[in-house]
């Protein structure tokens, strides 16, 4: 009997142990984002001390804020909507009379769960452009409504499979009993089937509001420029790292859902009765506490509105903005995340600045790759008037005749951009782009674990660091720097060029702790890596939480980009978008977005301004900086061939032992 | 308390599902006031007559009438009729007080009005101190007492109860039997009963209409039926009865088993063959030498307050009860006065029953639950077709 007990026991603990690991598994990174969110630094490695300054800045500025509203209105009526329709449906297919129809309208209801929300998404794009060309050729083809159907449709079978069992639960008997009782058929539906649905019902509800609330993938394809949602949003994010103020968002929203949880939940309990009338009652308030606790949080969420900062002390020429015939109309802008100032911290909010301004209404939507920007203008589903591609980019939209021509005439601003970045390669008659942000590739060092002065690339295949060094995780940046160690022309169109850059990939391999995009800050902030490539201007951030960090340019040269503003072929307001080129080479405007963005800028007016704070700053614009850009190369777009192949080699060297 | 003209006529009634005739061509008409059972054995078309007359099934011929008028295209909920569901049906989500109110409720009763009438009805039930119970929360009786106040709490003109009983167990059962014979007097209002309980439908009926093969088989006083069966099948479904086949020699003069009988009953030719009934219980047991017929026992079950026994006569089995213990294997002889026997018209089931040959206690207890299983089989079934309707 004891050995049995004993053995129980330790079966027992083990059990526990395990759930307990599990558990802790599951919640870990929950539990690491709370914390963080709490964090005094921007850091997202090093905890520098409790401070709500996350919070505050959550609800003091930025666009956080209007993409969460978005997100709930969409998830409140889509759901809604959702559930209604699948209840409706429930109810039909329950009445139908034969079971071989009514079984294979189930499994067409299911096939839209199975199927990957990608394809759900591309094919619901592709039918609302369809569609939308022939009904509103002059409106963008996906919007918010067409948005609004996508989560509908997606939500609806899951309602329906939440209702149906519930509705073949209940006792047919209790329809006839009450059409027995008085009732038209309408009224026994609703005075004595629908009370049993209930529990369906809301577990459909709840289940299409979470849902749609955080759905990405068939948003991202099926919305437009005037209606962003918040996961789309903090997808385009990661270019640039994730804020802190992200995960104060999320940890907010994680003790909402909790609580909407822990309502449900109680209101489930009530029903199954079989407790003492005290007991019922403290649940009742408990619930009715919960719910109201709720209700405060997401109505302080709407309250908190930011008031973005939109003064302007001076413009070149203030009467230029003054146009009536514009005043009202939409310009959509499609930039790179976090690429704009937005008035956070009392800085200049650049687009509510413009709106106030010109009375002109701004869609602002972000992107996080040029390949992904690419895609959206190839897939003409949104017209955008404004795009803020990269050079080599801007090179592939020209050669595919998908931008247009600007009118100078129209940009007298113009004239502020440094000579240095007119006729580009890329645009070399100066004709469809205005340069909006330079940057460099530095060598980024922990000083108090790399003994010298580092003043090569060959640095990243020194054996004494192994283990400490981070490269590109993206084939085209961690080639560069295989290229310059090599020597050859990091744009070349001879595959041994890019075979002996392979080479040394291959070699540097066992040297690496790994490949890195955004962890980059994250590692070298905690002093998890010594050596790491990245851009200049993402260094000063870093640096900013950890100043033993260090950058220089090697001299075997870098790469160099610059970002300009483009018009795409379709725009549907031009005159608002050459006011909005205008507007952003304003001495202030650039100035602050120079000082946001923390890129170096190619406007003179502000390289010349004392006020700005990067002027002379020794990584942005080092004294030997023209001797940096001399020998820097410009990506530029590669033959499709080239691209393939370098592409294998990639893949190749990231999967080979 | 039983009035003159008819509230319902069923007039010529068929109902098929699937092809298969459930009524077939169903003649009846009920009395203001009456207690009727439908009885029968499950899928004889007793619990399909009762939807007819709810209203939940529309027949594919035939009229139903209700006071004189066709009723065929009046709907459920339109129709003067209450129904207490086999299971009771009550709605889960209400408590007692809602439950019964319901109906009222639907109707547009006002509030104060609605309280009394409901108070008033569970006082008849002796629910009143569960009003504010969850119906999950009640044992079967009483889910069966609210059920009957749900129904007639509206004060139908008809009262319709499709196998209330049957989830009861015997003693509430018994209880129940009694109490809705007092509420139907009480109430005047006209009951129809379904059952396949022949005792049941025996002691609480005015009038009885045994049913099978989804034709009506009888139409009787209780004691009209035990006594006067008109057919083989109803004289074996109701009670025990030994079916002999006889011939009618003259008037008041049968033959069976070679011998001619004394009987009370007339107007058939003669020399026509019979069915002869005979209850087990109005048999004599008496010495080989006194008897009429003789035979040999050939078993013998203790019952009580008598004995039931297997009499062998040439071959033919006898159930006899009688009072006094017979050793197995003893030759008795049997006297069947003149008022024990019955002679009915030979139909299509005769020589279907009333033979004991494959007689015992164990078969008809196992034939008792085959029954039970299969009835709740088809139920489901039933249900099931309904879903798909």
């Amino acid at each position: 009997m004891k050995k049995a007990s004993f053995k129980n026991r330790s079966g027992e603990i083990f059990g526990n142990v395990l759930m307990g690991l599990v558990y802790l598994f599951l919640y870990a990174p929950l539990i690491v984002m709370i914390v963080f969110s709490f964090n005094a630094g921007k850091s997202t490695s090093v905890f520098q001390g409790f401070d709500l300054r996350w919070y505050r800045e959550l609800f003091a500025g930025g666009a956080l804020l209007t993409y969460l509203k978005n997100s709930l209105l969409l998830a409140v009526l889509s759901s809604v909507l959702a559930t209604v329709l699948g209840t409706l449906a429930a109810v039909g297919i329950y009445q139908l009379k034969s079971k071989r129809i009514s079984s294979s309208i189930l499994t067409v209801n299911n096939i839209p769960m199975m199927n990957p929300d990608i394809v759900t998404g591309v094919s619901m794009m592709m039918m609302f452009v369809f569609v939308g060309g022939f009904l509103a050729a002059n409106r963008d083809s996906v919007n918010f409504f067409t948005l609004l159907i996508a989560h509908v449709t997606f939500n609806t079978p899951y309602v329906l499979l939440n209702v149906l069992p519930k509705l073949k639960a209940t006792d047919k008997r209790l329809v006839e009993a009450a059409m027995d009782l008085g009732c038209t058929p309408v009224q026994a539906f609703f005075k004595v089937v629908f009370p049993q649905l209930i529990p369906g019902v809301l577990s459909g509800l709840l289940m299409a509001f979470t849902l749609s609330f955080d759905d990405f993938v068939i948003s991202y394809y099926t919305s437009g420029a005037d209606f962003v949602t918040l996961p789309v949003y903090i997808y385009s994010l990661v270019k640039k790292t994730v804020k802190p103020d992200v995960y104060a968002l999320y940890t907010i929203i994680f003790v909402a859902i909790l609580l909407l949880l822990i309502v449900y939940n109680a209101l489930q309990n009530k029903g199954t009765g079989k407790k003492s009338e005290k007991k019922k009652k403290t649940s009742v308030i408990r619930t009715v506490a919960f719910a109201t606790a709720a209700v405060v949080l997401v109505v302080g969420l709407f309250v908190f509105s930011p008031k973005p900062n939109v003064e302007l002390n001076s413009l070149i020429d203030e009467s230029y903005y003054v146009n009536e015939e514009l005043e009202g109309t939409t310009l959509n802008v499609y930039n790179w995340a976090e690429y704009i100032s937005d008035g956070e911290d009392d800085t200049l909010d650049v687009i509510a600045a413009f709106e106030e301004l010109t009375g002109i209404k701004v869609n602002y939507v972000t992107y996080e790759s040029n390949e992904v920007m690419y895609s959206k203008l190839e897939g003409e589903s949104v017209s955008y008037d404004i795009v803020i591609p990269s050079d080599y980019m801007i090179a592939q939209l020209i050669s595919k005749d998908m931008l247009m021509k600007l009118d100078f005439e129209r940009i007298p601003n113009y004239t502020l951009i440094d000579e240095k970045y007119k006729n580009m390669y890329f645009d070399p008659e100066n004709e469809y782009s205005v340069p909006f942000s330079v940057g460099l590739v530095g060598l980024i060092y922990n000083t108090t674990m790399v003994k010298d002065t580092p003043d090569s690339w060959s640095v990243m295949w020194d054996e004494q660091y192994k283990g400490q060094i981070l490269t590109f995780n993206n084939s085209r940046d961690a080639f560069m720097i295989a290229q310059m160690m090599a020597g050859v022309d990091i744009n070349s169109t001879s595959k041994a060029d890019w075979d002996r850059a392979a080479e040394l990939l291959r070699s540097q391999k066992k040297v690496l702790q790994g490949y890195a995009m955004d962890e980059v800050f994250n590692k070298m902030e905690g002093g998890n890596a010594a050596i790491a490539p990245y851009y200049a201007g993402d260094f000063l951030t870093m640096q900013g939480e950890n100043p033993d960090l260090e950058m220089i340019y090697p001299k075997e040269g870098t790469n160099i980009f610059v970002d300009s503003i483009c018009v795409p072929k379709g725009a549907k307001n031009y005159d608002a978008a050459m006011m909005f080129i205008n507007f952003l080479l304003e001495p202030e405007v650039a100035l602050a977005n120079a000082e946001y963005i923390c890129y170096a800028t190619p406007n003179t007016a502000v390289l010349e301004n004392e006020e700005y704070s990067l002027k002379d700053n020794e990584y942005l614009y080092p004294e030997n900086y023209d001797e940096v850009v001399a020998k820097a190369s410009y990506y530029q777009d590669l033959p499709a061939e080239i691209k393939s192949y370098y592409g294998d080699l990639w893949t190749e060297i990231k999967g080979g032992g | 308390m039983v009035k003159e003209q008819n509230i319902i006529e069923l007039h010529n009634i068929t109902v098929s599902f699937d092809g298969e005739t459930v009524l077939d061509d169903l003649d009846l008409s009920i009395k203001d006031g009456e207690f009727v059972t439908f009885l029968g054995a499950s899928g004889c078309g007793k619990t399909t007559t009762l939807r007819v007359i709810a209203g939940f099934i529309s027949p594919d011929h035939g009229d139903v009438f209700f006071d004189g008028a066709r009723i065929n295209d009046l709907p459920p909920h339109k129709r003067q009729v209450n129904t207490i569901f086999q299971r009771y049906a009550l709605f889960p989500h209400l408590n007692v007080f809602d439950n019964v109110a319901f109906g009222l409720k639907v109707a547009g009763m006002k509030k104060d009005q609605i309280k009394e009438k409901v108070e008033e009805m569970l006082e008849l039930v002796n629910m009143r101190a569960f009003a504010q119970r969850k119906i999950h929360n009640l044992s079967g009786g009483q889910q069966q007492r609210v059920a009957i106040a749900r129904a007639l709490v509206n004060n139908p003109r008809v009262l319709l109860l499709d196998e209330p009983l049957a989830a009861l167990d015997y003693k509430l059962r018994k209880d129940m039997q009694n109490e809705l014979k007092r509420i139907q007097r009480q109430t005047g209002i006209t009951f129809i009963f379904v059952t396949h309980d022949q005792e049941e439908a025996l002691s609480m009926s005015d009038t009885v209409v045994v049913m099978n093969e989804g034709k009506i088989q009888q139409i009787g006083s209780p004691t009209k039926i035990y006594n006067e069966p008109e057919n083989a099948f109803v004289a074996d479904f109701i009670g025990e009865s030994n079916i002999i086949d006889g011939v009618m020699l003259d008037d008041f003069k049968v033959r069976l088993d070679g011998r001619a009988f004394k009987c009370l009953d007339k107007g058939f030719a003669v020399n026509e063959p019979v069915d002869v009934v005979i209850r087990p219980e109005d048999v004599d047991i008496v010495s080989p030498e006194k008897g009429e017929l003789t035979g040999e026992v050939s078993s013998i079950t203790f019952k009580g307050d008598y004995y039931e026994m297997i009499v062998d006569v040439c071959g033919f089995k006898w159930m006899v009860q009688a009072t006094d213990e017979q050793l197995v294997g003893a030759k008795v002889g049997l006297v069947i006065e003149p008022d024990a026997i019955h002679i009915m018209k030979k139909s299509k089931y005769s020589g279907m029953f009333g033979d004991y040959s494959t007689f015992s206690t164990e078969m008809d207890e196992m034939e008792e639950e085959a029954r039970l299983e299969e009835e709740r089989l088809e139920e489901e079934a039933a249900q099931e077709e309904k879903g798909d309707e």
